[in-house]
């Protein structure tokens, strides 16, 4: 009975700890790499408007699209479950999406960018859960996708 | 003409400042003791509600906790009433309510135990019966499970353990880790009201058989049994968080502790075990 108890408990706190050591090491990385292409992207400009504003020269329009899958630490989606209870601010997982978000839009900069782009009008995101297995104690990963129309545009040359 | 530049956002407007340990360890520990506190007000409902619930109605479902032992009757009559004339004697000393009715059984397995259930059923068995050597011994063993059902200890932890599967499947349903890990707190406090329980029946039987025997020789005896098996089994526990009885040594201490304050003897002539009972 103790030894069985300790052991029950040891498989959830393991995974737990897991979670947190791994899942705030990598999400520190991840935001010090987004920062720095971030930077490395300036002169690539993206915009959510519609159209190409009148009196622009625009040519080459390209469909670019970047996408970036994130999972969840086993620690994240715990704090999520008791979120879950208290409600309030799911910030385990705003992390999760910003990174996400802001590594597609790098990802789509950085192809517009090698179609030789010089901005990217109408940026859409879209997002989309991914399950690994059914049941509760899945691990969750999101899909955030970005895309937009890259033109070749003098204005815009940083 | 529009100036178009995309300048650079501050950081942290989204996800900033945020600390997931201490939102952790201040979430998890709210919720430990809302639960913990919530499991308490449960099982002490329990057992404020328990006594007060007709014998008559908890009689009606010991059915399927009576089948549970196989018990040949015809075989054991002789054994079983004469059981049955021991707890007679020890009910008439333990203040039970007027409704409540003990019946006693006898089991043929070697296992070395003694239990109550749901209807004043009580379980002798054998193994436990052998290797008790005094009839104050098995008076203490019977006395122990007379005070459960006194209590109605088993109604209630039968009741409340539903109570507290139901709230916990309607509230964590599907909160995986966290359900998980408030399942083993649930039963770490399952188990420290069951020794309370523990303490309490082992205290009504002293005090039946020092009445009844002028002596608490009994306690002395059964607890040595319990000794040698922890003994056998490989050696003995150092703690009862985990256990639903308190630790043996404890348990007679306690009994010592009261013997003394009561001026009750802990030692005395000892009879031996009814002739039937004694398989040898």
């Amino acid at each position: 009975m103790d030894n069985q108890f300790f052991f029950d408990i040891g498989w959830i706190v393991l995974p737990l700890l897991l979670g947190f050591v791994f899942g705030q090491w990598n999400e520190k990385r991840h935001f010090a790499s987004i920062l720095r292409r971030e930077e490395e992207l300036r002169t690539m400009m993206a915009f959510s408007s519609r159209h190409i504003p009148k009196g622009i020269e625009a040519s080459d329009p390209h469909l670019v699209i970047g996408s970036a899958v994130i999972s969840v630490d086993y620690f994240k989606s715990f704090l999520a479950a008791l979120r879950g209870i208290f409600g309030g601010a799911m910030s385990s997982y705003e992390t999760l999406l910003e990174r996400s978000r802001r590594e597609a839009i790098l990802r789509m900069k950085q192809k517009a960018r090698e179609l030789g782009a010089d901005v990217v009008f109408n940026v859409r995101l879209e997002t989309c859960p991914v399950f690994a297995s059914g049941g509760n104690n899945t691990t969750r990963s999101i899909e955030v996708m970005a895309y937009g129309t890259a033109i070749k545009a003098p204005t815009f040359r940083g | 003409m529009i100036k178009y530049a995309n300048p650079k956002p501050p950081e942290g407007i989204n996800s900033g400042r945020y600390r997931p340990g201490r939102e952790f360890f201040v979430l998890g520990a709210s919720l430990a003791v809302i639960v913990g506190l919530v499991l308490a007000a449960v099982f002490q409902f329990g057992e404020w509600v328990a006594p007060h619930i007709p014998f008559a109605w908890e009689k009606r479902l010991e059915g399927p906790f009576v089948e549970n032992f196989q018990n040949d009757k015809a075989a054991n009559a002789s054994i079983e009433s004469t059981l049955q004339q021991l707890a007679d004697g020890l009910s008439a000393e333990m203040d039970l309510a007027e409704d409540v009715q003990i019946t006693l059984h006898y089991v043929d397995d070697e296992k070395v135990n003694a239990l109550a259930t749901i209807g004043g059923n009580i379980f002798m068995y054998r193994g436990l019966l052998e290797r008790l050597q005094s009839e104050e011994g098995l008076a203490m063993v019977l006395a122990h499970e007379i005070a459960h059902v006194k209590h109605r200890d088993v109604l209630a932890a039968l009741g409340s353990g539903v109570l507290v599967s139901l709230a916990s499947s309607f509230v964590l349903g599907d909160a995986g880790g966290v359900g998980d890990l408030l399942g083993h707190e649930t039963l770490l406090a399952m188990l420290h009201f069951s020794r309370a329980k523990e303490k309490r029946a082992d205290l009504d039987a002293l005090r039946a058989v020092v009445r009844i025997y002028g002596h608490g020789g009994g306690a002395t005896d059964l607890f040595k049994v319990f000794k040698t098996l922890e003994r056998e089994a490989g050696g003995e526990r150092k703690t009862d968080l985990f256990t639903s009885h308190p630790l043996t040594p404890n348990r007679l201490k306690d009994l010592h502790g009261v013997a003394k304050t009561q001026g009750w003897p802990m030692d005395g002539p000892r009879r031996a075990l009814p002739k039937n009972l004694n398989p040898l």
